[in-house]
């Protein structure tokens, strides 16, 4: 089996969530439930790495570019993180 | 009753064959045409959905009974409008053949072939629609966009008034084209208008359609196509008050675009990620703004001198 030296991010958009970044922002289309959401630049910001890297990976980047407490900015990406995923908007890819 | 002989009309991008007069242009005689509906028999409608078939749309009435169901069926694709008509159409709706319930008018049929059946036909061929009636302003389109009742026509109609001709009403088609920025393409002749917007008719109104609005015959544009300069969000400001133009943000401007479809309720995954694609694309080139403008009766003319005079600054 081949795998990649890259870990995988800890998150996802379900198969029937289409997104699209217009300047920066983040459009949602839920296609099951047919409802749009945005994102502004800071939330699509944080779910584009999110989306890309492991959390711990994603805090610690988010920590270094944004002028935040750790312990704020942990809690606002949870926050963050826990509204996409009660919408059905994000998924867990790993525990 | 079937028609003497068929029309050859063109709008849309399209080329149309129709046994129902449609309020579009004439098409050249040579013209193939890319959509074709032909009148069939007087049958009822049926009320439920053929058996095996995948919804494509459906909408409602306000009691909850079924106003439109357009599905895909193995042998093509089933337009329904229990107690109106039915049309079946191939998989690509380029022939469409259309049953009526027995004592529809072909009036009421034609203004469904000239929105519905077109905007359909467009969807399923990839190309993004909007729910928008748009004008020529300096020689580029200006769209408004909205829902059923938003002032869509009754802006297009004020500015008709104003000498800016008509490039659409109601079903506007857009070709994103990148940096080339986007192309609008005339739609047909004249608007329907709601009766509280009858003054706008006034020495122009020249019948009553099939769903019982005001057609209103107002100068056309020469071309076929233009470039899309803005699409503007009426915001009808009942208690008076200035023309102000209100730039939406990024997410804003794609969700105005995408929050009022021509075909309501639609749910055909491939179609709708094609159209979500497209209006995120329009999103980045054409500016969308939100505009407030003092409405009527009575409307106010110089409203359309002061709308072109905020486009300037967008």
């Amino acid at each position: 089996m081949v795998t990649s030296g890259a870990a995988a991010p800890s998150f996802a958009f379900p198969e029937t969530v289409l997104t699209r970044e217009v300047s920066g922002e983040l459009v949602l289309l839920d296609l099951a439930r047919e409802h749009y959401y945005g994102l502004d630049r800071i939330a699509a910001d944080i779910v584009g790495r999110l989306t890309r890297l492991p959390h711990d990976d994603a805090l610690a980047e988010l920590c270094r570019d944004y002028e935040v407490a750790p312990e704020v900015l942990r809690r606002d990406v949870q926050h963050l993180v826990d509204e996409l995923l009660a919408a059905g908007l994000l998924r867990r890819t790993a525990p | 009753m079937r028609p003497a002989s068929p029309e050859l009309y063109r709008a849309h991008g399209l080329t149309i064959r129709s046994d129902y007069p449609l309020p579009m242009l004439p098409a050249p005689g040579t013209a193939p045409p890319d959509l074709v509906v032909v009148r069939g028999e007087d049958r009822t409608v049926p009320d439920a959905d053929e058996a095996g078939s995948t919804r494509l749309a459906e909408t409602r009435d306000p009691g909850g009974r079924v106003f439109s169901s357009f599905t895909r069926t193995p042998g093509g694709v089933d337009l329904r409008w229990p107690g109106i008509c039915r049309m079946r159409a191939d998989q690509q709706v380029r022939r469409v053949l259309v049953d009526h319930e027995p004592g529809v008018d072909d009036d009421l049929v034609a203004v469904l072939v000239a929105g519905a059946v077109v905007s359909v036909h467009l969807l399923l061929h990839g190309r993004l629609v909007l729910h928008a009636s748009a004008v020529e302003v300096q020689g580029a389109a200006v769209a408004f966009v909205g829902g059923a009742g938003a002032g869509k026509s009754t802006v297009a109609a004020l500015f008709g008034r104003a000498g800016h001709p008509l490039v659409t009403d109601d079903v506007l088609r857009v070709d994103p084209r990148g940096r080339g920025g986007a192309v609008a393409h005339r739609g047909g002749l004249g608007l329907r208008l709601r009766e509280r917007a009858a003054s706008l008719a006034e020495g122009v109104r020249a019948a009553t359609t099939g769903d019982g609005r005001i057609a209103v015959g107002l100068p056309v544009t020469a071309a076929a196509t233009l470039p899309l300069r803005a699409c503007l969000v009426p915001r009808p400001m009942h208690r008076g008050g200035g023309v102000a133009l209100e730039p939406l943000p990024a997410v804003g401007r794609m969700l105005a675009l995408l929050r009022c479809p021509r075909v309501v309720g639609w749910s055909d995954g491939p179609t709708s990620a094609r159209q979500f694609a497209l209006a995120g694309d329009l999103a980045e080139i054409v500016p969308v703004a939100a505009v407030d403008l003092p409405w009527g009766p009575p409307f106010d003319p110089t409203v359309p001198a002061r709308v072109v005079e905020a486009l300037e600054a967008l």
